[in-house]
């Protein structure tokens, strides 16, 4: 195994020789803040859907509640249709839409009442005109991408948090509006390809990492580099990202029947490296990282990392991590904060500052060994801070059995 | 000699590397964060007719009134009917709760004379 790969995959604690010192403090004062954080932005959201009414129910002047719907209503009285709020899982977080129905069941308004996507792939979604191709449709329409709706390219996930939240909008919308409820959804659950790809990966990473034969870990490891990059990067766009670990936090935590692979993924990472102490992802299987890996290897570009600036580097990328971390929970926008270009390269598409961004990193790659994971990923000070409470747990562990043992 | 210009050389390039994505992630942060204050997109057919005189009613029983099975509330069942007894030259100020506060003072003299005329 070469050095490199030792760093990547072998956890670095905070600090080995002295247990209690400064970066233990700001261990727990970057813990302090994030919840404080996660506390700020639990009660700072919220918004009034009912002045939006009108909006998806045309000429409403009056709006009566009725249980889990709105009445839209003319001003004597007369009703026109049906609204109900919506939430269906996105990229970043919940979607909440707002759903108008007229009394003929046609869907005559969608409207976005809160979404936490990042905005440059939202826009997609918006600009693709998806809310106007739902809106027109009869409220028993299947409503689903694949069936009566079209995925938008690049930003599925956000597409199928919009057709999730007009769906479920629509169910009180028929059982107290129309009086005809609907048959519940069937969810089957989602395993494909990328679930079985994935479960393999971690497999071969779990186990490759133990091999005593050098010459067999760098082959597999160079196999399961080339898969993750082709299968989780370039075709379905579904590496790891610090959005997924902000809403895990923020508790947006989508349907498992259709994101079973958001589970394994960030389940697997969790469990891998709370019980073994080793981080199969990014050494095995990242997608970003093996194309990194592939530049260098165009090159023969090294790791390169000056001692004397060796911690503050590292402190650099850990508060670039912990700023993202913290205002995420506290916007609760997961796909806001996030700045790694892992979509930008995999779908080829993005900002101009994020084009610029990925550019620079793809340049830096044929200069040195993975410029990004060593410099600026916010996941590696995740892996760390993992590491560290790891640490800390077992050393109390010990500590108390010693203690209970005299 | 050689060996130390090139290092100076990576080092400068790595401060100019990291530098520039530092600033970039910044900008992103902002460009992104700038793009939160969205405005609610929505999509609605084009007959749709903004009234200025939209006003919100919540009405939690008119289910029932629609129906024909109108019970009152039970926060209501409760409740006995109020008596005044009103002496002629006193003023009486009412003051509802729930609804908003009247501003017209009524004379009960004045009022007990305008019904006997209606009578």
């Amino acid at each position: 195994m070469d050095d490199n790969l030792k760093i990547t995959s072998e956890l670095i604690p905070l600090n080995n020789k002295k247990p209690l010192t400064i970066s233990r403090w700001i261990f727990l004062g970057s813990v302090v803040l994030a919840l404080t954080a996660w506390i700020y932005g639990y009660f700072a959201n919220g918004i009034d859907a009912l002045p939006m009414i009108p909006g998806v129910i045309p000429g409403t002047v009056h709006v009566e509640v009725r249980g889990n719907i709105f009445v839209g209503m003319t001003d004597d009285g007369k009703v026109l249709g049906y609204a109900a709020l919506g939430k269906g899982q996105g990229y970043g977080g919940p979607i909440e839409m707002l759903v108008g129905v007229d009394q003929d069941g046609i869907i005559s308004g969608v409207k976005i009442i809160s979404e936490r996507e990042t905005p440059g792939f939202f826009r997609l979604v918006l600009n693709n005109d998806l809310l106007g191709k739902i809106t027109g449709l009869k409220y028993t329409s299947p409503l689903s991408l694949g069936q009566d709706l079209d995925a938008v390219s690049g930003a599925t996930l956000s597409s199928e948090g919009v057709a999730a939240s007009i769906r479920q909008a629509i169910h009180p919308i028929a059982s107290e509006g129309f009086k005809s409820p609907l048959p519940p959804e069937n969810r089957p659950i989602k395993f494909g390809i990328p679930e079985v790809v994935l479960i393999g990966l971690y497999a071969a990473g779990y186990f490759g990492h133990k091999l005593r034969s050098s010459v067999w870990k760098k082959r597999i490891r160079w196999g399961t580099l080339v898969t993750g990059m082709v299968v989780l990067g370039f075709i379905y766009t579904a590496p790891f990202t610090i959005a997924q670990v902000i809403s895990l936090l923020s508790g947006y935590w989508p349907d498992w029947h259709n994101n079973l692979y958001w589970y394994l993924l960030i389940g697997g990472i969790l469990f891998v490296t709370t019980v073994d102490a080793k981080n199969p992802y990014c050494a095995w299987f990242c997608p970003f990282g093996a194309v990194q890996e592939c530049l260098a290897q165009i090159t023969s570009a090294k790791m390169y990392r000056p001692r004397q600036w060796s911690e503050f580097f590292k402190w650099l990328q850990r508060g670039l991590a912990f700023t993202t971390v913290v205002v995420g929970l506290a916007l609760r926008r997961p796909g806001v904060v996030g700045y790694e270009p892992f979509a930008t390269l995999f779908d080829i598409s993005g900002t101009q500052l994020q084009l610029i961004f990925l550019a620079i990193i793809l340049v830096a790659s044929l200069l040195m060994y993975r410029p990004f994971c060593y410099y600026l990923c916010p996941l590696d000070p995740v892996y760390d801070f993992i590491a560290e409470s790891r640490r800390w747990i077992r050393e109390g562990w010990q500590k108390w059995q010693k203690k209970t043992s005299k | 000699m050689a060996k130390e210009n090139l290092e100076i050389v990576k080092k400068s390039l790595l401060v100019v590397f990291l530098t520039i994505s530092v600033g970039l992630i910044f900008l992103i942060w902002n460009e992104n964060l700038a793009g939160t204050n969205s405005s609610n997109p929505s999509f609605y057919r084009k007959s749709a007719v903004s009234d200025p005189s939209f006003s919100i009613t919540q009405t939690a029983i008119s289910e029932n009134i629609a129906a024909g099975t109108d019970v009152s509330p039970a926060e209501h069942k409760n409740q006995k009917s109020q008596t005044a007894t009103v002496v002629p030259g006193q003023t009486l100020t009412a003051t509802p709760t729930r609804t908003p506060a009247p501003t017209k003072t009524i004379d009960p003299t004045q009022q007990w004379e305008e019904d006997q005329s209606n009578s």
